[in-house]
């Protein structure tokens, strides 16, 4: 196994990060230099995808569909988009189950989308390092649940990585912090970025991170204050745009970009220009008008800062520090906020948008061995139980127990001869099922025939060091392992995941021979340019014959460009600039020293 | 080591989170050494530290931090090392059917109807009434606190020897159990109603 890299799947923007000498760093775009990339995907309409800043631009400029902010979805239903959502995404028309875009003929679940931008950063990785990357850890919200969490993993296996663990954000950024600062007492992380908002509350001893509680909202962040700003402005222009998409997605890149400045400056102007449909709008807020706006947005994280604290056992006075993670905390009413709750002044030191990935490369350091003072100990986030009798949710493993963590029940059959039993698994706080998240169902079969009650099937819920759930089942009487089908609620079965990653292996191939082909016209094109120039400069110093030879071999090449064989116009490309290299030469030749 | 006597120990000694967690067996524990040993073994078991390994060994990593992880939260709490105590002592306190304080019997009528009460007033009385149960809820917590502040006293007065069975220390303690059962639930419940 090789080298671990951690990655940071962000709603807004997603990286990738090494351990090296000691220390994270992040794995900078070899061209461009960028360590950000944003997790946008644009399907152009002419059938190419593309990523990052270039989705960015393509989707402002060309036509197709551009995708942003898709971990918003991932192990999630068609019941939980939201008003908002629907302006912004062309979903499919299913109302239940997992979701799905449409893009063109196709559909696409959000792990798919997310695995593109995987796939990316492992590119970007792999051309950096000059080796070939597999094993990473990949970064979610600390309060993500097991739907979520198993849409992340999937992403992964999707792109073809080994997903060697799944890493709380916050939790990251304080390995990040603490590997600096070396020291002990208690931190809170205050995560709040593009999509999500966590809370957690750590104890730092001598190396070892234990998270004491966790909260959070995984529907809450930039993207919030975003599409409130765009329909703040967009009802000061023209209020029916508002369920345009096209006008929607330009006015809260606008609002976006709007946000951003107001985190420096007082004012700022929102400008939606959109030349192809005569939209030119300009308006002007202030500071003060943006935080009006939004405070309520913000406010929403103080009950669950506070709900963590006391769960953790703590009162806000009694923690030494507290760290400042993602995008969102540039704002400066987000940091006035955090320093009224824990009454001391926030940890901005590391860049908030990089923090958590260079902390999933302290754990990838911790996972290979090298950081051998270091270790986490950390907790789930929402208490896992399953549905009995009258739609009552039993608790099985309460909120923030340290993670791995397992418990065990004993089922049986309620009337003779039942062959299977059917466990509905939920996550949440609520007394009712109806009122937590179903996770999945599973169903204990074959079990054999016998009088009701007779049956006994002890069953294993364990919940691994990423927060992943895994059911296990044994029939007592035998000692028989009992056999399981799990149908995840939000979420895809392990064949469809597999039937992706080949689908995926498939296009990657084709990807690969489609790029070959691109670049085999280009080098074509330009060696049939400067042919043809030098034909024209040369003519008299060619000997009788040679100039239909070169002219022949010229011809050859354009009609193999038009087909889809780029090793024949490798070929062909070779063969021309061996006829061509004697007339370069005496064109040279004639051209004089000067030239040399 | 000085040990109280199992009496009749369910548990086998090695399942004893107090051995588990190298402690001696009593109910009256050291906080700081049980979080040192917890740690220690710990940096042993996690799973972050042998997922190189072969499966059994990842399978073993798993299932011993969960136990390490279950013996160190049942004693670090006192509430729960003393019904854990009790247990393997052969005493198992009731969960399901816990009995009302004599002593508390008439208060926590009126917490339970004032609860009753708040569903179905609204204005003026469900404020006056949230305000009544908040206070409660503050009188409740300090009568849980005090409550465990006797159980701690129990603990330490502990025998070293002689046989647990006979000792009216576990009939107080069940006592003192079952009254913070009861009083925690009452708890749970005002901050369910106000918290709504």
């Amino acid at each position: 196994m090789g080298r671990i890299l951690g990655i940071d799947l962000g709603t807004t923007n997603s990286l990738i990060a090494m351990y090296d000498k000691g220390s994270p760093q992040i794995i900078p775009d070899s061209k461009s230099g960028e360590k950000l990339l944003p997790s946008a995907i644009f399907f152009s309409e002419d059938g190419s995808i593309h990523f990052g800043s270039r989705a960015r631009s393509l989707g402002l400029s060309s036509k197709g569909v551009l995708l942003t902010s898709v971990k918003r979805f991932m192990g999630r239903g068609m019941e939980d988009v939201s008003e908002d959502d629907r302006r912004a995404y062309p979903f499919t028309d299913a109302l239940s189950g997992i979701i799905k875009f449409r893009v063109g003929q196709r559909e696409y679940t959000p792990p798919e989308l997310s695995a593109y931008i995987l796939r990316a950063l492992r590119e970007r990785a792999e051309s950096f390092l000059k080796e070939s990357v597999s094993s990473v850890i990949i970064t979610v919200p600390a309060y993500f649940n097991d739907s979520q969490r198993q849409a992340t993993k999937d992403a992964g296996r999707i792109a073809g990585l080994d997903v060697l663990r799944l890493l709380n954000e916050p939790t990251a950024a304080s390995l990040a912090y603490g590997i600096q600062k070396k020291e002990t007492g208690r931190i809170a992380v205050f995560d709040l970025g593009g999509g999500t908002f966590d809370i957690s509350i750590l104890k730092l001893k001598e190396g070892l991170f234990e998270v004491l509680a966790t909260n959070g909202d995984t529907r809450l962040g930039g993207d919030d204050i975003d599409n409130r700003l765009a329909l703040h402005f967009l009802k000061n222009y023209k209020e029916e745009l508002i369920n345009e998409r096209e006008v929607w997605n330009a006015s809260r890149a606008a609002a976006e970009q709007a946000k951003s400045k107001l985190s420096q400056e007082d004012s700022a102007e929102f400008i939606l220009s959109i030349p192809n449909r005569s939209i030119d709008f300009k308006q002007d807020i202030s500071r003060k008008q943006f935080e009006g706006l939004v405070q309520d947005i913000i406010e929403r994280t103080v009950p669950i800062c506070l709900s963590a604290l006391k769960d953790a056992g703590l009162k806000p006075e009694e923690i030494d520090d507290v760290v400042m993670v993602g995008g969102s905390t540039r704002i400066p009413f987000v940091r006035a906020r955090v320093k009224e709750i824990f009454r001391r002044e926030p940890h901005t030191e590391l860049n908030p948008e990089e923090v958590v990935a260079l902390g999933a490369a302290v754990e990838a350091s911790i996972l290979s061995g090298t950081s051998e003072e270091m270790l986490l100990l950390d907790v789930v986030p929402l208490s896992l139980g399953i549905e009995t009798f009258g739609g009552v949710m039993s608790r099985l493993i309460e909120r923030n127990t340290t993670i791995p963590t397992i418990a065990k029940e004993i089922f049986t059959t309620f009337v003779d001869n039942q062959t299977s039993v059917d466990i509905h698994v939920l996550q949440g706080e609520r007394e009712l099922v109806k009122d937590n998240r179903s996770l999945a169902r599973f169903q204990l079969k074959p079990i054999p025939p016998l009088p009701a009650g007779v049956p006994r099937i002890e069953v294993t819920f364990l919940l691994d060091a990423s927060g992943l759930l895994n059911v296990k089942a044994k029939e007592m009487r035998t000692g028989q392992e009992q056999g399981i089908k799990v149908t995840p609620s939000y979420g895809l079965t392990d064949e469809q995941v597999e039937k992706l990653l080949l689908e995926s292996i498939e296009h990657a191939r084709e990807d690969v021979a489609s790029r070959l082909l691109i670049q085999a016209r280009v080098d074509g094109g330009t060696i049939v340019a400067a042919t043809k120039k030098s034909l024209k400069e040369g003519a008299d110093l060619l000997a009788s014959g040679e100039k239909e030879k070169i002219e022949a071999a010229v011809t050859a090449l354009e009609e193999a460009m038009k087909g889809n064989d780029h090793n024949r116009i490798k070929e062909l490309i070779k063969a021309l600039d061996e006829l061509t290299i004697p007339l370069a030469e005496k064109i040279i030749v004639r051209l004089g020293p000067g030239l040399t | 080591m000085p040990k109280c006597p199992a009496g009749a120990a369910r548990a086998s000694a090695s399942e004893d989170y107090f051995s588990l967690l190298g402690l001696p067996r009593q109910p009256s524990i050291d906080l700081a050494r049980l979080e040192s040993r917890y740690y220690k073994l710990m940096r042993k078991v996690h799973p972050d530290l042998h997922y190189k390994g072969s499966r059994e060994e990842k399978d073993a990593s798993l299932k011993n931090s969960a136990l390490i992880t279950t013996a160190y939260r049942t004693l670090k709490d006192p509430v729960e090392r003393g019904r854990y105590w009790l247990e393997i002592n052969g005493e198992k306190l009731s969960q399901d059917n816990i009995q009302v304080p004599k002593d508390l019997a008439e208060k926590a009528f009126d917490i339970i109807d004032n609860l009753n009460r708040w569903k179905s007033v609204s204005g003026e009385g469900k404020e006056h009434l949230s305000a009544a149960l908040a206070e409660s809820g503050k009188m409740l917590g300090s009568m849980k606190a005090e409550s465990i502040k006797s159980l701690e006293k129990n603990f330490s007065r502990c025998p070293k020897g002689g046989s647990y069975k006979d000792s009216q220390l576990l009939t107080e303690m069940k006592e003192i159990l079952s009254r913070v059962s009861y009083i925690s639930s009452l708890i749970r419940d005002i901050e369910k109603t106000l918290g709504a």
